[in-house]
Order: C-alpha cells, then sequence, then structure tokens
C-alpha cells in the first residue's frame, strides 16, 4: 500500500462527498415537479411525451398500480430488446455483419439489461450490432436506471407523506428523471469520456500491424454514449468484452475517475433527497454515513489483500512490492483497481477496470460481500438506497424490540406488515443466490463451465448467482457461462432478484404512505445520530454475515488459507 | 491462482471465444499472440433466423412478469 493510493481514495470519497448536496438538491426538485434550470427546454419534450402516452401527469397511483406500471414496462423492454438481438441481422447499423443472437443468449441479455444488470454472456465487439448495442442495450440503461430511481423515489414517498393513498406516477417518475437527470448529464459526460480518448463512430473494425508484426482487429463504434450511461446507471454492460479495462472504454486516469464518480454520485445524492423528502437532511446524512463506512472498511480491505500479492510468486522470486499485479491493467494499479471493484459492488454496477477473478482470495470476496449484502453501499442508482432502507426498518424493528416499544421510523409506526416486507425483500437475495449455486455446483451440466478446479471454481459460480441476483453483472469470469444452463438460470436469478425484492419494497411504500405522521417524543429513537448509524451497521453487517459465511468460507476463506499453505488454483 | 484467460480448458483445446477476443481486445496486446479469426461473429451467434421458439421464449417471459403481478397482489394482501 502506498500514500498515494491511499490520496487517491481520500480524493474519491471527498469528491463524492462534496456532491452528494449538490446533486441530492437538484434530484428532489426533480421528482418533485419543481422548476430546474434546464425546465425551459426539457419541459416541453416531456409534455409531448405525456400527450403522446396518454398519462395524466397530474394523476397519482396506488402502489399496486404504480408495481403493475413498472412490470408492464420492464416487460415491454424486454420483448424489444429479446427482438433487436434476434432481428439484427436484418437491421442496419450492422458493419460487421452480426448474425441473430442465439435465443438463449438473447433472453439472458434481454433479462440482464431490464434489470439493471448487464451481465454478459457475450464479448459487446463480436456479437452485437451497433443497433443492438444503441436502441436496444444503451436504452435499457438509462429505462433500467429511471425504474430505479423511481421505486427509491417511491419508498422515500411512503416516509414521507401522511395519510395518502398514491406514492407518485411511474411513468412521470421514469420520464422525469430520464429527461432531467440522466439524458443531459450522460450528454456531458460522454463528451468528457470522448475528449479523453473514447471512440464514438458507427466505423468498423479496423486492422493493424502491432510491433511485433503481427495483425490486429481493433474494435470500435459508439463507445462513450454507451460507457456514460453505463456508469450513471450503474448498469455496468460493457461495449467491449474487457469492460472498463479496456483501453478504448476507459484510456485514462481521468477518464477513470469520472466513471467511478459517475457511479456513486447518483446514489449518494439520493440519501441527500431522501433527507430533504422527509424534511430532516441529517437522516439522509445518517443513511450515507452507514453506507461509507462500510465502503471504507471494504476498500481497506481490498486494496490490502491486493497490495500483499501472492506469496507463491514470492517465493519464486517475484518482487512482492508491487502487489497482485495479475488481471490488472498498469495505467490504474493496485490502489485504483482495488477501489474499482468495491465502487463497482457496493454499488450495483459491474463494469471492471480489473479482473476480479484474478483478485487475491480475500480481495476477491470483498466484492462479493458486497453484493451479497444487497449492494446498500450508495448502491446502484435507487435500488441500494431502498435496500439499506429496508435494513433501517429492520435496525429499528430490532430497536424497538430492545426497548420494548413500537418501532417508529421518521414518525411512521412500523407493525406486522412493514417488517413482513422487509423480510420478504432481504430473504429474496440470499434464497436465490444460494439456491440456484448449490444446483450449479452438483449438477453437472454446472460444473462443466467451471474453468478453475477446487475453491476458486466453487467462488466462481457463487459469484455468479450473487452477482446475477443483486443485479450487478461483474463476474469472476473463469466461468463459461454462455450454455444454456447458465443463460437460463442466471437469467431467471436475475429476474427473482429484482422484481421479487421490488415488489414488497413498493408494498412498504403504499403502507407506510396511508399512515399517519406520529409527533416525536422523549421515547423516539433518534434515526439521525451515531447511534442509529452504528445500528444500521451491525444489522447489515450481522444478517450478512449469518447469511454468507458458510459459502465464503467453501470459497474465498479456504483458497486464502489454501495459499499460505502454498496451494493455488 | 491461474488467471483462466492465460490457458485453455488443457493443453488441446483452444481458448475460448471470450479469452481469446480478451486478449484481442488490447487489455494486454504485447504479452498474447493476436487471432483475426476471434473477431468473426462468436459462438454467441448461433442463432440464424427467427423461429417458432422465439415465441415460446416470449410467452414464458410474459408468464414470469403475470407472476410477478401476481406477488404484487398476493403482497397486498399479507
Amino acid at each position: 500500500m502506498t500514500i498515494i493510493g491511499w490520496v487517491q481514495i481520500a480524493l474519491y470519497v471527498a469528491l463524492i462527498l462534496l456532491l452528494t448536496r449538490p446533486f441530492g438538491a437538484y434530484l428532489h426538485r426533480v421528482v418533485n415537479g419543481d422548476k430546474t434550470f434546464l425546465s425551459p427546454a426539457i419541459v416541453p419534450v416531456e409534455r409531448v411525451l405525456y400527450r403522446a402516452a396518454g398519462v395524466d401527469p397530474r394523476q397519482e397511483q396506488h402502489w399496486l398500480t404504480y408495481a403493475v406500471a413498472m412490470l408492464l414496462f420492464n416487460f415491454a423492454g424486454c420483448v424489444l430488446l429479446y427482438a433487436l438481438q434476434r432481428l439484427q441481422a436484418n437491421l442496419p447499423l450492422n458493419p460487421q455483419g452480426m448474425t441473430a443472437v442465439a435465443p438463449d443468449l438473447a433472453l439472458n441479455t434481454a433479462i440482464s439489461f431490464v434489470t439493471n444488470t448487464n451481465w454478459q454472456n457475450y464479448a459487446g465487439e463480436t456479437t452485437m450490432s451497433y443497433l443492438v448495442q444503441m436502441a436496444g442495450l444503451t436504452v435499457q440503461n438509462f429505462l433500467s436506471a429511471a425504474t430505479g430511481i423511481a421505486l427509491a423515489v417511491a419508498l422515500i414517498r411512503g416516509f414521507a407523506r401522511r395519510s395518502a393513498a398514491t406514492i407518485g406516477n411511474f411513468w412521470v417518475d421514469v420520464t422525469r428523471i430520464t429527461l432531467h437527470v440522466l439524458l443531459p448529464l450522460s450528454i456531458v459526460i460522454a463528451l468528457v469520456l470522448i475528449s479523453q480518448g473514447i471512440p464514438q463512430n458507427f466505423d468498423p473494425s479496423v486492422q493493424a500491424t502491432t510491433l511485433e508484426g503481427a495483425r490486429q482487429t481493433i474494435a470500435q463504434g459508439p463507445v462513450a454514449s454507451q460507457v456514460a450511461i453505463k456508469m450513471l446507471g450503474t448498469n455496468g454492460g460493457g461495449f467491449f468484452n474487457a469492460n472498463a479495462a479496456h483501453p478504448y472504454e476507459n484510456p485514462t486516469a481521468i477518464s477513470n475517475l469520472i466513471q467511478m464518480l459517475a457511479i456513486f454520485v447518483i446514489g449518494a445524492a439520493l440519501t441527500n433527497t431522501f433527507g430533504r423528502m422527509v424534511g430532516n437532511e441529517k437522516q439522509g446524512w445518517a443513511i450515507l454515513s452507514a453506507m461509507m463506512i462500510l465502503f471504507i472498511v471494504g476498500v481497506a480491505a481490498t486494496y490490502w489483500a491486493e497490495a500483499q500479492g501472492n506469496p507463491a510468486l514470492t517465493t519464486l522470486g517475484v518482487d512482492p512490492s508491487s502487489g497482485n499485479m495479475e488481471g490488472k491493467e498498469l495505467r490504474f494499479g493496485v490502489a485504483l483497481s482495488s477501489l474499482f471493484a468495491v465502487i463497482t459492488t457496493a454499488a450495483s454496477c459491474g463494469a471492471v477496470n480489473a479482473m476480479h477473478d484474478s483478485f487475491m482470495p480475500l480481495g476477491g470476496m470483498v466484492p462479493m460481500i458486497n453484493m451479497q449484502l444487497g449492494e446498500v453501499i450508495v448502491g446502484g442508482v435507487g435500488a441500494g438506497f431502498y435496500g439499506m432502507l429496508l435494513f433501517a426498518i429492520l435496525a429499528v424493528f430490532i430497536a424497538g424490540l430492545m426497548v420494548g416499544r413500537t418501532p417508529e421510523y421518521l414518525g411512521k409506526k412500523i407493525e406486522g406488515r412493514e417488517v413482513k416486507m422487509a423480510v420478504l425483500a432481504i430473504l429474496c437475495l440470499p434464497l436465490v443466490m444460494l439456491t440456484m449455486t448449490a444446483i450449479a455446483v452438483v449438477l453437472p451440466i454446472g460444473t462443466a463451465s467451471i474453468l478453475n478446479p477446487g475453491p476458486h471454481g466453487f467462488s466462481e459460480v457463487l459469484y455468479a448467482f450473487t452477482s446475477a441476483a443483486a443485479n450487478n453483472g461483474s463476474a469472476f469470469a473463469g466461468l463459461s457461462g454462455n450454455t444454456l444452463f447458465y443463460n437460463l438460470t442466471l437469467a431467471a436469478t436475475m429476474f427473482i432478484g429484482r422484481f421479487f425484492m421490488i415488489i414488497p419494497m413498493l408494498a412498504i411504500a403504499g403502507f407506510l404512505a396511508a399512515k399517519p405522521t406520529l409527533h416525536t417524543s422523549q421515547g423516539t429513537f433518534p434515526t439521525d445520530g451515531g447511534l442509529f448509524v452504528g445500528l444500521l451497521v451491525g444489522v447489515v453487517l450481522i444478517v450478512g454475515g449469518l447469511t454468507f459465511f458458510p459459502s465464503l468460507a467453501l470459497g474465498p476463506i479456504v483458497e486464502h488459507l489454501a495459499m499460505l499453505a502454498g496451494q493455488s488454483f | 491462482m491461474t488467471c483462466p484467460r492465460m490457458t485453455g480448458p488443457d493443453a488441446v483445446t483452444p481458448l475460448r471465444d471470450s479469452y481469446a477476443i480478451f486478449m484481442q481486445s488490447g487489455a494486454s496486446p504485447s504479452r498474447f499472440p493476436t487471432r483475426n479469426a476471434a473477431f468473426s461473429p462468436g459462438n454467441g451467434n448461433r442463432g440464424r433466423k427467427v423461429e417458432m421458439l422465439d415465441f415460446m421464449v416470449i410467452i414464458g417471459v410474459a408468464a414470469a412478469f403475470a407472476v410477478a403481478v401476481g406477488y404484487a397482489f398476493l403482497c397486498e394482501g399479507l
């Protein structure tokens, strides 16, 4: 570990904290329907869209209507993306002459991008036409991100409203978030990325002769526009197979910093939006504090593990001072690769600038834990935030049990219905992650795709289903995922991980919105202070630790112990 | 820990497409051989035409979303 490495990490955290308030204020205005500096340009477009779609923006929805609208919208997106992939050979913007994507892979990809997972069982540059990359994948990057933010806002309204029957209008939320937040920010980020050397064109791949005299094919295309929203929307699906490790997808330290900031900025800002909507910004800072504590511990653990290097290589005479550089880009090094890995899995992004499969056992375990905790550390745009609020409900429930008082959060009584829904949502992820992993590691059709033996092979499968259920999309890429078995099981996992968590969460929003807000008294447990932050962190770690420790013991922990004994996998 | 991208499943089997592409895509071009063949459509593009299976897939997806809608009504009733 180096001083400069720590300075880079500290700088990143400082920048995120600096951006949280202004972005949170802007988001607050957008989701409230207030005027912003972009309104003169965007509101007319918004009105045209509502008129064309037959949406009355003043009409709000009950949580069930909101949920059904969200499901219909995602179903339509899924069918459209599937059709685009299957028909790409007959559609324009296909200079490489890509043929139709196989049905199982097309299904996996459609579910993957609609659920904001962006798990990719394909290499973008050799599988997808430019039309599919832009009109299919990039469009879903926008819409799935807007869906996540809309859902988080709906849950916040549940806390903020008193005795209300509605939680907002899904169509209005998605439209406003896309037009006022995601689109303008993506344009700015894409232009900055182009300035750093990321291509944005419709040209076919070119042939080059390397210094060694070999012929090399260099893929290009509309890359910058996809990369901008893939980071901002915490989607993570790369234009290229190597994702943000590819020099055309992440060429410089500046592009790397911009991309890392883009991953966290909306998720962090949502905590401030939350505080503003419930009338106490300190509530938002408390949630963000819990997130940042978990984040910094994760970064420190990964950086430490990666900086140690592999002792087996040290015994062979390799200088350990540069740490574990296998699978990492020289232009990023150990510190920025570790930081990126923790950011991308703390949020539900899944973009990678280093190969997580090549991380040290404990270094690779931290990204896995981040996802297993439900990506509540800043989280995906919206998704992480509502995940953390679910844990907050559990935390105040536990606090209420300890003092023998009906739990309250933000003036709302947390009763049996809310706790049932919170438990359903929180249990959904480990249930699907662990069940699917267990099925895959006992069936020959599942183990046939594992390329590494022993605990590392197990980790590859566990990571895959963890990533899919948590809608992250990053991979221990040693697993060959493009098989019928994995395409179908991972698609099912992504679907359950997304929608079977969202629905109980929306139910909580509806239940809470209908309740009156109680006045605080001396007996009210304060949820904007250090005690609540500590309790929240404890609940997240205990629930995650108890659920996943056995599976982690079979994978990265035993691999670490074996490595210390001189055995590598 | 062996990075699987550097080795095939065994000494005979060639590198799978995705790994060859990773090498070619420039992440570490000087360390690996390049294969132009890997840039022809890969094994992701196995499906040649639209068929009945596609309609079955869409019906399956519709059924999954219908289950999710049912789950929402179940949650309301709990």
